[in-house]
């Protein structure tokens, strides 16, 4: 008996060691929360909770393909751009065709692509991927402007809101499963498979990940290809909700992507992070811009506070993380 | 590590009993809250949807709309808002849902574009939040009231007052709006229309923004003086652009007539100094007074014209001082 009891104490203590950042942020996640809703009286509201998930909607799934980037020791600032190109490509093809399925088939197609050659370029021409991903974010944008002509895409049949808008049973948004669903998938593949663990092995060291017989190369690629994957969610889901798509869809959205994995945890320098703690960054980074907005804070000053609250909490992270290694 | 793990069960109880505490605290005014207090009104929630406050014209437009509110109402009775949509249809959409979440009785938006203004209609619709549209417009869907500008009008007058300073005929260009904006086209289409009525002029050619900043001026203004060093007039579609065109064209002591859309105190120097000839200046805050007394009506239910179309001012090196106080008063004031 008491051997099980060591046996669940040391499973239990493991845990809370190997997920430490995150626990940390949850609790100040959990803080936050306490506060907001003594602060504002339609914070913790049935509604307001649903408008804050619909409001990170597509910046999680970009958020999901940044976390494998990072852990991979990358960066990946086309996402937005991504976004935005196979957004107006797909939803140009919806306005003419009015074919759902043709659009979202175009939409993925187009984001991948885009990641392939992200991919291709820093996985097997070893360019360094902050230059790569902001030259493609580039050219994503031109050709966004290029191909649209600067019009905004309109006209959508009703059904492609399903996504964007639409309830199962007329209760549970289609993007709350979506964020659920890819979310758990994330997870899964991290923790649970080979392509999970040869991330972490980039990230970590490269050179022993390629001595130990791991292919850095196409693992690189993938994940740039897994990042412009999650981007066709994203853009799948933002011209939903719209309805519309013009070329400033996607504008700096990387920054929250970004900012959501190192809240999280994930380690710039790669290695480290879960999609748990990504998860906790997204959702405290749109609880923050919704809190700004329902307590009525200047919108010059939202920003600064955005910025210093995100600060504070990395940083409260790393003291945490420094004093338990002291 | 015991520390910290028994600090986030802390944090985690104190968040469900906050949870608890939610409901019964949102029941109480029913069971307790006094006749006299329940009676009393609450002051009328308006939210302002702003496209971009680092543009003067919709900071103009925000003045007028929360100036009239309060001046009208009375600063106690009336609670205005402006959420900042940076330019992105995104963020407008969250900032309608906040403000709706935050039941705000009226929405007065100024759209980043008119076809995602319709997501915003939907969802105010259906929390049934009556909605006054200041300027842009929308593809389809619900609202209450609608402000403009006569785009096609107001270019019109200025290419019929730039016509008439220049003998024979004139050869032109334009620095607009991108041809995808509605008011981008009928600007365009004012000034080429005056300028066809007033003789054998020619555009020669037209570079189209994207930014409409001043950069956008400088470089397309300096491209068009260097490939059409010819061109007597140049009609920019915007303030800010116009003074990055304004800027251009002294780099090169060009004498080409500068001529554009929409003021700011800027423009008001350089039309004093002649060094900007004529000025279609719209009336952001009269618009937005506008729309602020749409929704006055609306709250007292009296009946009101529901899509007005405001002239624009005609300002020039000579009128400026007449028109001058009527333009800080309809056009440049934010705060």
């Amino acid at each position: 008996m008491k051997v099980e009891q060591k046996l669940e104490h040391n499973v239990l203590k493991r845990t809370l060691i190997g997920y430490k950042t995150e626990f940390t942020m949850l609790l100040l996640f959990a803080v936050f929360f306490i506060a907001m809703s003594f602060a504002s009286e339609y914070f913790l509201t049935q509604q307001n909770i649903l408008n804050i998930l619909s409001q990170i909607s597509a910046n999680s799934m970009l958020a999901i393909g940044m976390t494998f980037v990072i852990i991979t020791g990358g960066i990946d600032l086309s996402v937005g751009g991504i976004l935005g190109l196979s957004g107006m490509v797909g939803s140009m093809v919806l306005m003419k065709t009015q074919n759902i399925p043709l659009s979202v088939a175009i939409i993925f197609l187009v984001s991948i692509f885009i990641g392939l050659i992200n991919g291709l370029l820093i996985g097997y021409m070893k360019m360094p991927a902050f230059i790569v991903t902001m030259s493609t974010c580039e050219i994503c944008r031109s050709l966004d402007y290029v191909i649209s002509n600067a019009n905004t895409a309109r006209g959508f049949p009703e059904a492609y809101q399903l996504v964007g808008k639409g309830k199962i049973g007329g209760v549970l948004p289609v993007y709350v499963i979506l964020i659920v669903v890819l979310f758990g998938v994330g997870i899964f593949i991290l923790s649970r498979t080979k392509f999970g663990r040869y991330t972490y092995a980039i990230g970590s060291n490269a050179y022993a990940a390629e001595l130990s017989g791991i292919n850095v190369k196409l693992q690189t690629m993938l994940v740039y290809v897994y990042s412009g994957f999650m981007c066709a969610f994203g853009a799948w889901i933002m011209t939903s909700r719209l309805m519309a798509c013009d070329t400033t869809y996607g504008n700096g959205n990387e920054m929250d992507a970004i900012a959501a994995a190192v809240i999280g945890g994930v380690s710039m320098s790669g290695g480290k992070g879960t999609l748990w703690g990504t998860f906790i960054g997204i959702v405290l980074v749109g609880c923050l811009r919704n809190a700004l907005n329902l307590l009525g804070m200047d919108p010059y000053w939202q920003g600064t506070a955005l910025g210093v609250v995100i600060i504070m909490a990395v940083l409260a992270e790393r003291l945490t993380t420094t004093a338990k290694r002291a | 590590m015991k520390k910290f793990f028994a600090l986030l069960m802390a944090a985690l109880m104190v968040l469900s009993l906050a949870g608890c505490a939610k409901a019964p605290a949102e029941e109480a005014p029913v069971a307790d809250a006094p006749v006299e207090e329940a009676a009393v009104a609450e002051p009328l929630k308006v939210a302002y949807l702003c496209p971009s406050l680092d543009v003067t014209f919709w900071r103009y437009c925000r003045y007028g709309v929360e100036n009239q509110l309060k001046t009208v109402l009375g600063e106690a009775n009336v609670e205005v808002v402006t959420y900042d949509s940076k330019n992105d249809a995104n963020t407008q959409l969250n900032n309608a849902q906040d403000a709706i979440t935050k039941q705000f009785d009226y929405i007065v938006i100024s759209p980043t574009d008119s076809a995602a203004c319709v997501s915003v209609l939907g969802v105010a619709e259906e929390a049934g939040v009556p909605v006054v549209i200041c300027d842009i417009g929308s593809d389809s869907g619900t609202w209450a009231g609608m402000v403009g500008t006569d785009n096609y009008g107001g270019a019109y007058e200025v290419g019929e007052y730039v016509a008439g300073l220049v003998e024979g005929d004139i050869s032109y260009t334009q620095v607009t709006l991108p041809m995808a904006r509605i008011n981008g086209q009928k600007r365009k289409a004012g000034f080429d229309d005056a300028m066809a009525a007033a003789g054998n002029n020619t555009l020669v050619d037209f570079k189209q923004m994207e930014n409409v900043d001043r950069s956008d001026g400088y470089n397309y203004g300096s491209d068009l003086l260097t490939a059409y060093p010819d061109a007597q007039v140049v009609f920019v579609h915007s303030d800010d652009p116009a003074l990055g065109t304004l800027a251009a064209a002294e780099e090169v002591n060009s004498g080409v007539i500068i001529s554009c859309f929409d003021i700011n105190m800027e423009v008001v120097e350089a039309v004093k100094a002649g060094k900007i000839t004529a000025v279609g200046a719209q009336q952001p805050v009269l618009m937005g007074r506008t729309c602020s007394d749409m929704v006055i009506a609306l709250e007292k239910g009296e009946a009101f014209e529901a899509e007005v179309y405001l002239p624009t001012l005609l300002v020039t090196s000579e009128n400026i001082e007449e028109v001058y106080d009527t333009l800080i008063a309809t056009a440049m004031t934010e705060e």
